[in-house]
This record gives C-alpha cells, structure tokens and sequence, in this order.
C-alpha cells in the first residue's frame, strides 16, 4: 500500500512537472511578444529592451524556464501586470469562494444525480426511468451560462425572490449568503448530476445483469436488500473515479458561473484575466487549476483501493 | 439427403448472415431518441444549407426603425437591438456553429488520434513521453485551457477552432491509444507484419480502420461538447464576437434586454440545447450499435 501511494505521488509530481512545461511553452512560443507577459503598457524601445533583459527573455528558454520554476517552487507566481498585486494573492483571495461554491454544487450534484441514477435502473422502463432518463439526458445539454441568464430572468427579475448575481461569505451573513448561492450552485451542479445519473444508471444496469444478482433473488432475499447489498454496493465503485472527474468540470463550470453571477472567484479571476491578457494570472491561475485536479486523481485512486478490496495495488 | 429449406431434428435454424452495416443501422434505429436526434441534426444541416430559402431576412443588415420587436407574424422571435431579425441570425448561426465544431472535432481527432496511434504502436519511450503529456494535458479543466489559448490567439474562427481542437486532442489520444493497444496485438497484424507491411502501412491499413468504431462515436459526442464550449467562450467574450451570428454571443448581447426582451437570450440557447442534445442522442444510438455490450443501457 504505502510503495502504491508513494508511485501514485511519483505519478502526480511527474505529471505537475510536465503541465509546468506545458504552460511555460504555451505561454512563450505563441505567437506575439514575450513581454506583454508582464507588462499591459505600450513601451518605447528602449523600454522594451530593459524590460527583455531584467526579466531575462533574452536568455535561452531552458535558463528562461529553470528561473521561472524555481520562483513557482517558491510559492512566487509573478506580478500581476493589470492588478499590480502577487498573482499568488489573487488566487488565495479568490480560491475560498471557488471552493465553497464548488464544493456545495459538487455534494448537492451527488445527492441528487446518484440516487436518481439508482432509481432508474431498479425501475427500468417505468416512469421513473423515463423521467430520471430524460433528466439526465436533458441535463447534459444545457449551457450552464445559458441556464444562468433564465434563472437570473425568472428568480430575480420576474419573480423577484433571489438576488441575481454577489457573493456573501456565510460567515457575514449566512441568510444572504445562502440566497446568492442557490441559483449558482443549481447551474453548476446540473452537469455533474445528470453525468453521474447517466453513469449510476449504466453501471447499476451492468450489476444487475451479473450472475450473484440472480443467485441473490433464487434464494428469496427481497428487492431492498438485493439492492442496497448486492446493486448498489457494488455499482457504485466506477462512480468514485466519475465523481473525481467532476473536478475539473466544477471549475470550468466556475469560470462560467461565476461571470454570470458576478462572484469573485478563482473562475471569474481567471476570465477577467483572459479578457485584459493579463499572462501571469491566467498562467498561475492554470498551474493551480491543474495542481487541484492532480491532487483530486489522487485521493480518488487512494479512495478507490479503500471502497474496493478486490483492486490490488499493484 | 436434407430437403432444401428443411431443418434436420436438434439443429438449431441459423439467422441468414447480416451485413454489419446493416446490422449497426438495425440497432441505431430501433433506438427512438438517437433518431430523434438524427432527425434534429439532419433538420439543422438542412436549415444551415438552405439559410437564405427559410428566411428573408438578412443576418448581419441592420434595420433600425424596426429595432426590439415583440415576436410577430413578420418576426417570429422577434428583433435585436439593430433590428435583425432573430430567428434569421439564429439559422444562419447554425452555419457557424457546424463549421467550428466540425473542424475543431476533426483536427483534435486526427491529430489526437495519430498521437495515440504512434505511442500504442511503437511502444517504450515514445509512447511514456506522449501519454504522460496528454495525462499532464487533460489534467488541466477543459474551459481554462480554451481560455489560456484564446487570450494568446485573441478572438476569431481560427483561434476558437485551435482552441477547441487543442482541448479536445488529448481525448483523441487517449481514446487511440487504449484501442490500438488491443489491436495492434490481433493475429491480422501479426500477419500483416509477416507478409513484410511496414510500420506505416500497418497502422494504416490495419490498425486504423479497425480502430474507427469507438472513435466515430467519441467524435459524435464531442460536436455537441465542442458546441457547448464554443458557445460558453462566445458568451463570455473570448469567442465568437459580435456582430457574428454565434448563438453564444447572441446570447450575450440579449442579456443587456433581458427583462424587456428574454426572448433574445431564451431562442438562442434553445437552438444550442436542441442541437447538443441531437449530436448525443446520435452518439449515444451509434454507440449501443457498434458496441454490443452496451445496449441497453444509457
């Protein structure tokens, strides 16, 4: 277990190592000049040569990318050009929120989309699989930005019940706060819950097809037991590697949900950056999208071994 | 002797052979949604074809007097802020909509699935370097890399499309690779090599065609996710821009009318919906036929 989990590691700082390269290639080899990575401002010649030269873009990109690691290893992500601040301050500032709207969306995505899924595929064929069905394959096809301007239309303009857009720490006022949330956190839940539907339902149809299943209902046990012992035990193991891909899904999902609902986030930090080219952020910004997704693989395949004895670590 | 036509006793009647393609358009269409998502498709390929027949109005011209309409007889869906009618730029829209997620679908799958087919099949460093920078790549959230790449490229057709396409490739790779892993190791390659094909013969001719199933399905379901990416981009300004008729910036664009004109925001991101949910529905059906072992289930 412990030569499993320190491989896993292994994996995980290889694979940061390789996004590091990835991002400092992106960053310098497009197309456009090096240095509106840390300047906004129009610059005379000469100012531009200085500039080249302290921040050492003259130099081969190999010496470029070890001074440029070795500052990220030290928690230094740069200067912000636009915002004048560390770039690591910015995220730090705007994680929490990112965090806490991810986490509500991720946990009311589960407690929905899984059951649902479950439901299905116990009632297969039935209006309750039609309807979970349809939910689930509606749910996939909605732009959630899209989603969020028609909430926005119908809670807060038209029935006048929601705030349409802010952020209140729950902290400060836990009413307000919760209010704000609600239609954000719907919007950003929707994609994970009607994708762990859809695959609840698969994986749970796939259980029930299994020969134990038969041997289970021969001998006489009844349908809830058959199914919470047999079906969903054993169905949910593939769930646990989709519920780790929702990671990365939240926070695309956050880049948009937040600019819709104007909360200042990780995601609306890294789309304000987008929209004024300012480099450092978007560049930082990846790097700890990135670390949060490898660091969420992890614990995932960490989780799997513990839920499933049957997996070795091999 | 047997009579012809006659079955002998404990022989069980076999099933006239099938062609496989017959058999995958039998499954395909015996699922009800993935023809309704075909129809829904097909009905979007013929109003993007036939734009200029469905309407008489002109997507990009601007009619000021008839700013902001209400739906009417003349306006279905009404007009936008410069008078152009909605449900023209929205069927004109379609016509950008395919072209972006056509080529950013085919260049991620030709590159991503040549990138796969290389690492399966020449193995050993190669195949550890490419994996690992497609792990490294699809460890990065799919919106934040369309972002990274738009704020380099700036705006436009091409630099969505590269955007889209640079997202999507990693998939493609990872997809290929698993396939021809299994394929590569099949007695018609091993033959293929022994009659003295080369490498790129053998990946070609062997291996690719017979890879192709999975792929086709995967490129199916990816149109109506690289749709909804496109659209997601041109909303929030890193897309598509006005005055181009991307049913994403249409959206943006009504926003600023939403509580005297919803319909603005509420037709285009219908129009998204019903084309994501006929490219799945195809997937879906397309999927369940060609694989077997998932019929039946979603």
């Amino acid at each position: 277990m412990i030569s499993y989990i320190i491989r896993r590691l292994i994996q995980a700082v290889v694979t940061l190592f390789l996004i590091t390269v990835i991002v400092f290639l992106v960053m310098r080899l497009l197309p456009g000049d090096p240095i509106t990575l840390y300047t906004t401002e129009v610059l005379t010649p000469q100012q531009r040569a200085e500039l080249i030269e302290m921040y050492g873009l003259d130099q081969p990109l190999l010496i470029q990318y070890t001074s440029w690691i070795s500052d990220v290893l030290r928690g230094d992500l740069g200067m912000s050009p636009t915002q004048g601040r560390p770039v690591n301050e910015l995220i730090a500032r705007n994680l929490g929120r990112t965090i806490h709207l991810g986490s509500l969306a991720l946990v009311l995505g589960i407690i929905l989309g899984i059951p649902a899924g479950i439901v299905a595929a116990t009632r297969r064929g039935k209006w309750q699989d039609t309807a979970a069905t349809l939910f689930a394959n509606i749910g996939i096809c909605v732009p959630i930005f899209w989603l969020g301007v028609m909430m926005i239309y119908l809670f807060a303009f038209y029935l006048r019940v929601l705030p349409s857009h802010g952020y209140t720490s729950p902290l400060v006022d836990f009413g307000l706060s919760t209010k704000q949330l609600i239609m954000p956190v719907i919007c950003l839940a929707l994609f994970p819950m009607a994708s762990l539907a859809r695959q609840t339902r698969s994986s749970m149809l796939e259980v029930l097809r299994q020969d134990y299943i038969r041997t289970a209902w021969a001998k006489g046990l009844s349908e809830r037991l058959i199914i919470r012992r047999h079906v969903v035990k054993n169905g949910l193991i593939p769930i646990i590697t989709l519920i780790g891909l929702q990671v990365p899904r939240i926070i695309s999902g956050a880049v948009i949900v937040e600019t819709v609902f104007s909360i200042p986030g990780f995601g609306r930090l890294l789309m304000v950056s987008a929209l004024s080219k300012d480099y450092q952020v978007i560049q930082g910004g990846v790097l700890v999208a990135a670390t949060l997704v490898v660091l969420s693989n992890l614990v995932v395949d960490l989780c799997y071994g513990w839920i499933d004895p049957r997996i070795q670590y091999t | 002797m047997i009579r012809e036509g006659a079955v002998p006793a404990g022989v069980m009647e076999v099933p006239p052979p099938q062609s496989e393609v017959r058999r995958i358009a039998k499954v395909f269409f015996s699922r009800k949604v993935a023809v309704v998502g075909l129809i829904i498709v097909v009905a979007w390929v013929l109003a993007a074809i036939f734009a200029p027949h469905f309407t008489p109005y002109e997507p990009y011209k601007s009619d000021l007097d008839n700013a902001l309409l209400q739906p009417s007889r003349e306006h279905l869906l009404g007009t936008d802020l410069i008078g152009r009618d909605t449900l023209t730029r929205i069927i004109y829209g379609s016509r950008i909509a395919f072209m972006i997620c056509g080529l950013a679908v085919g260049s991620a799958a030709l590159i991503g699935s040549a990138l796969g087919l290389v690492a399966a099949y020449y193995g050993g460093i190669l195949n550890m370097v490419i994996m690992r920078l497609v792990d490294a790549l699809m460890s990065i959230p799919m919106i934040v890399k369309a972002l990274l790449i738009a704020a380099l490229l700036g705006g436009g057709i091409t630099s969505i499309v590269l955007a889209i396409g640079f997202v999507l490739t990693s998939v493609y790779a990872r997809l290929m690779h698993g396939v021809a892993l299994s394929v590569k190791e099949r007695d018609y390659v091993t033959a293929a090599r022994a009659t003295g094909a080369g490498n790129l013969r053998i990946m070609l001719y062997h291996i690719l065609p017979n890879s192709i199933a999975p792929l086709m399905v995967q490129m199916t379901l990816q149109l109506g996710f690289a749709l909804l990416i496109e659209a997601a981009m041109s909303f929030l300004g890193v897309g598509m821009s006005p005055p181009a008729a991307a049913w994403g910036s249409m959206i943006s664009t009504g926003y600023e009318f939403l509580i005297s004109r919803p319909i603005l925001c509420l037709a285009p991101g219908l129009a998204i919906m019903s084309l994501v949910f006929g490219f799945n529905m195809i997937g879906d059906g397309l999927r369940d036929a060609l694989d077997p072992r998932l019929r039946g289930t979603l």
